[in-house]
């Protein structure tokens, strides 16, 4: 892999975050995928970062309020304020 | 009690594609506010039902959040709560049609630290090194290679729940607060720096910064249960 190769995938990578959070601009976002198209490590890399996101994502989004949370919340709303 | 049933998972499943709800900032092609009173937030008369019905949604959301704020179910609860009366409190200040979601996440992360700043002093962040700044992927993929394997075969199919949430909660609470809301809850950037109260570019390096802390915090108990790292031992 010859130099300027070598700054294309760094440069690649340094960008993966934005363009997994959608955040880049269509300019940014046909290089990356361009560079992606063309390079299978690159490739791999953003696979790995995708799937760390989706594991977090996947792991805490289940999780759900205690039904007495709820209930505690609404009576506290409906009485005069406190303190 | 019969009317809101929040739905949890609703919209998450493709929370990386639903940037494009309508930010409280920067949404040029909002329409017209109806003849707007100056400072039109929620009327009096309809805040109950207003709390109830569309506040309410978020529960689940947010405390989710204030579990990973807080780590643990106590705390997490006694915070929900104080972040909710508070909503409701200032309800007269929210203006319909605006993201309600940011708000009320802008309101908890205002209450966590006005809560807990002073009580926790936080863990010390570790430097990275230069290799791991950029991906920890090439390195385990050199160490699984070795082994002949997949790094999702021998490190991220392994995760439990519990792990990524351990991985999750030993991050120093801003790099925390700023992934959760990108990776869980699917906010935009400027709408995290509007809930953070950071410029766009302190979000964009504590995401930067925390997913790498995440992913090491990972390997680091993939390799203290075993699993990956067979090489060293």
């Amino acid at each position: 892999m010859n130099a300027e190769e070598r700054t294309r995938c760094a440069e690649t990578v340094k960008l993966l975050g934005e363009f997994l959070d959608r955040e880049l601009n269509t300019c940014e976002i046909l290089t990356v995928q361009g560079h992606l198209d063309r390079c299978p490590p690159c490739l791999t890399v953003y696979r790995f970062e995708e799937r760390v996101r989706r594991l977090v994502r996947v792991h805490c989004v289940g999780e759900c309020a205690p039904t007495n949370l709820r209930d505690q919340i609404l009576a506290r709303m409906k009485r005069p304020a406190r303190s | 009690m019969t009317v809101v049933t929040a739905v949890p998972t609703q919209g998450y499943s493709q929370s990386a594609v639903t940037l494009s709800e309508p930010s409280p900032i920067a949404e040029p092609s909002r329409p017209p506010r109806p003849a707007p009173a100056p400072r039109n937030g929620v009327p009096a008369e309809e805040r109950e039902s207003f709390f109830e019905h569309e506040v309410m949604q978020h529960l689940d959301a947010l405390y989710r959040t204030a579990m990973r704020m807080t780590r643990n179910a106590q705390d997490a609860e006694d915070l929900v709560q104080e972040a909710m009366l508070r909503a409701y409190r200032f309800l007269d200040r929210f203006e319909p049609g605006t993201n309600l979601r940011a708000w009320l996440f802008k309101i908890l992360t205002n209450t966590y630290i006005n809560r807990y700043r002073k009580a926790a002093s936080e863990p010390r962040v570790d430097s990275l090194d230069d290799s791991e700044e950029l991906s920890l992927y090439r390195y385990l993929d050199s160490e699984a290679a070795s082994r002949g394997g997949s790094v999702e075969a021998q490190v991220l199919d392994r995760f439990a729940e519990n792990d990524i949430k351990a991985a999750i909660e030993a991050l120093p609470s801003q790099y925390r607060i700023t992934v959760l809301l990108a990776d869980v809850e699917g906010f935009s950037y400027n709408d995290i720096a509007e809930i953070t109260n950071v410029k766009k570019g302190t979000v964009m390096s504590r995401l930067f910064r925390g997913r790498r802390l995440l992913q090491k915090a990972l390997v680091d108990q993939a390799r203290s249960a075993g699993f990956a790292g067979g090489k060293q031992s």
